[in-house]
C-alpha cells in the first residue's frame, strides 16, 4: 500500500495525473478487497461458532427427546396394560358369563382405574423457541418438526386430560356398588382396616346400564388413546430422534 | 513550496475519500450479497408456506367433511324427537349418537409457520399484507379450537344423559367383533329417547353449536386460508420473472 501511496504522490508532484488515476483505482481495488476478505473471514468465524453451538444444542434436544421417547413408551404399556382388564368387566357387564368373583372384580375395577398423566420434559426446546435458538439448526425438516413437536404432544394432552375425567366419572359411579376398603385393607394390612361390613354384590354393578356404557366409553377410548400415541408421539418422536443422529453423524 | 504543500493535501483528502469510497463499496457488496441470499431464502420460505397452507385446506376440508356429516345426524335426531311413533332401527340410532362422538377438534401443525415465527424469519417476508395475514393465522385457528372445545365438552355432557336411557353395547358389538362383547341385556327403545325433554334439547343445542361451529370455519378459515393462499403465490410469481420471460 505504502508504495502505491508513494508512487501517487511522486505522480502528483510530477503533475503526472494519468499515473495518479491509475494508482488511485489500484489503491480502491485494494481497500475494497481487503474489506470484502475481512467481512467474508468475519462471516465465516461467525458461522464456525454457530456450526457449534448447532451441534451443543442438538446434542442437549437428542438425550431430552430419547427421554421424551421413552416416557411415552412408559405411558403407552400403560394403557395397553389396563385393556384386557376393561375388556374383561365390559364382556361381562349384563351376566357375568365368566364367573368373575368378587375380588377378581375389585382387581379388574382397580386396573381399570389407571389413568396417566404425559409427563414429557421439554425444557431444552422449549427455552431453544423462546430464545431463537432454534434457528441455529441448518436441516429445515428437523427445525419444523421440532416446532410442531409441542402441538402434538398438546394435542394428546387435550385428549388424555378429558380420557381421564371419563375414568374419574367411572370411579365416583362405581361408588355406589363397590367397597374398595377391600382392595385396601390388602394393600395396607399395616393400617389394619378390617374388611368393610358392606356387602358387595357384583351382579349389581355388572347389570346396571350406566355402568356398562362407563366401561363401553373407557375401553373406546383406550383404543383411540393408542392410536394417538402412535400417531402424534411415538412415530414423530423416532422420526426427529433419527434426524438428529444424522445431523450428529454428518 | 506553497504548491506542494497545496498538493500534500489535496493527496491526504483525495487518500481519504479513497478510503470511505473503498469502505461503501466493499460494504454495498457485502448488503447486496447478503440482501440477493434473504430473497433467496424468502423464496425458498415462501414455498414451504405455500406446501404447508396447501395441506392444511386438505385438513380443513376433511374436517369439514366431518362437521357436515355430524350436522346430519343431529337434524336426523332433531326432527325425530318428539314425535308420536318413531320406527327406527336401533343400529341406526346408536350409529348416529355414536357419531357425534368425533374428533372435532382442529388440530392443524405447521411447523413451518411456527418456526418461521419463532425463528423470526418471517420477517424475510418483504410484503406487508401477507406476512401480517401470516401472522395473525393462528388467531383464527384459536377460535376455532376453543369452539370445538366447548362443542366437544357439550357433547360429553349429552352422552352422560344418553347413557341413563340407552346401551351401546350392541353398537360396540358391532365395531368390535374381535372382543366377543356379545349383546346387551338393557334393551333399547328409540320411542323413550325421542320423547325424552332433555335428550331433544340437548340434540337442539348441539345442533345449533356444531352449525355455529361450521359458519366460524368459513369466517375464521376459509377465508383468510383463500386470501393466504393467493397472496403467496402472487409472491411466488413475482420472484421468478426470469423463469416466466423463459417460458413466454
Amino acid at each position: 500500500m505504502s508504495i502505491l501511496r508513494k508512487t501517487r504522490l511522486t505522480s502528483l508532484l510530477n503533475g503526472d495525473m494519468k499515473k495518479l488515476s491509475l494508482f488511485m483505482m489500484a489503491e480502491l481495488a485494494l481497500i475494497t478487497l481487503g474489506m470484502t476478505i475481512a467481512l467474508q473471514f468475519d462471516q465465516w468465524k461467525d458461522l464456525e461458532n454457530k456450526r457449534e453451538s448447532e451441534q451443543i444444542l442438538l446434542q442437549q434436544i437428542y438425550q431430552e427427546f430419547l427421554e421424551a421417547d421413552s416416557t411415552i413408551n412408559f405411558s403407552y404399556k400403560t394403557y395397553t396394560n389396563r385393556i384386557p382388564a376393561i375388556e374383561k368387566i365390559y364382556r361381562n357387564c349384563g351376566h357375568n358369563a365368566d364367573d368373575i368373583t368378587t375380588k377378581e372384580f375389585m382387581k379388574l375395577s382397580w386396573d381399570m382405574y389407571t389413568y396417566n398423566k404425559l409427563d414429557i420434559n421439554n425444557g431444552i426446546l422449549i427455552e431453544a423457541i423462546n430464545s431463537g435458538k432454534l434457528s441455529l439448526i441448518q436441516n429445515d425438516l428437523l427445525r419444523n418438526k421440532l416446532s410442531s413437536w409441542l402441538e402434538l404432544t398438546e394435542h394428546v394432552e387435550y385428549f388424555e386430560e378429558n380420557a381421564k375425567d371419563q375414568i374419574f366419572d367411572y370411579y365416583n359411579y362405581s361408588f355406589q356398588f363397590t367397597t374398595y376398603r377391600v382392595l385396601d385393607a390388602s394393600a395396607s394390612a399395616a393400617l389394619r382396616l378390617g374388611h368393610s361390613k358392606m356387602e358387595l354384590d357384583i351382579s349389581v354393578i355388572l347389570n346396571d346400564r350406566i355402568f356398562e356404557n362407563q366401561v363401553g366409553w373407557i375401553s373406546y377410548n383406550s383404543e383411540r388413546m393408542l392410536g394417538l400415541y402412535e400417531e402424534f408421539l411415538i412415530t414423530p418422536c423416532k422420526e426427529i430422534v433419527s434426524l438428529i443422529e444424522a445431523e450428529l453423524n454428518n | 513550496m506553497e504548491g506542494e504543500t497545496k498538493k500534500h493535501g489535496f493527496f491526504m483528502i483525495a487518500e481519504m475519500v479513497l478510503i470511505i469510497v473503498g469502505i461503501t463499496v466493499a460494504i454495498q457488496l457485502d448488503n447486496w450479497t447478503s440482501n440477493s441470499g434473504d430473497r433467496r431464502n424468502e423464496r425458498a420460505l415462501l414455498e414451504q408456506l405455500q406446501g404447508e397452507f396447501e395441506q392444511v385446506k386438505k385438513t380443513i376440508d376433511t374436517q369439514l367433511v366431518l362437521l357436515n356429516k355430524i350436522d346430519e345426524s343431529y337434524l336426523k335426531l332433531y326432527k325425530a324427537c318428539g314425535v308420536e311413533k318413531v320406527n327406527w332401527p336401533e343400529d341406526e340410532l346408536l350409529k348416529l349418537i355414536a357419531r357425534t362422538y368425533s374428533d372435532v377438534r382442529l388440530n392443524l401443525y405447521q411447523g413451518v409457520l411456527e418456526d418461521a415465527i419463532n425463528t423470526g424469519k418471517l420477517s424475510l417476508v418483504e410484503n406487508d399484507k401477507l406476512r401480517i395475514q401470516l401472522y395473525s393465522w393462528k388467531n383464527g385457528v384459536l377460535k376455532i379450537q376453543s369452539w370445538s372445545d366447548g362443542t366437544y365438552d357439550n357433547t360429553i355432557v349429552f352422552l352422560r344423559y344418553v347413557f341413563t336411557i340407552l346401551s351401546f353395547r350392541n353398537y360396540d358389538n358391532d365395531v368390535w367383533p374381535e372382543i366377543e362383547l356379545g349383546e346387551s341385556t338393557f334393551p333399547n327403545d328409540p320411542n323413550v329417547i325421542f320423547n325424552d325433554i332433555s335428550f331433544e334439547n340437548s340434540v337442539g343445542d348441539l345442533f345449533y353449536r356444531n352449525k355455529r361451529l361450521i359458519k366460524s370455519y368459513d369466517t375464521h378459515l376459509i377465508k383468510p386460508l383463500e386470501e393466504l393462499l393467493k397472496l403467496l403465490e402472487e409472491e411466488l410469481e413475482k420472484s421468478t420473472p426470469n423463469e416466466h420471460s423463459k417460458k413466454d
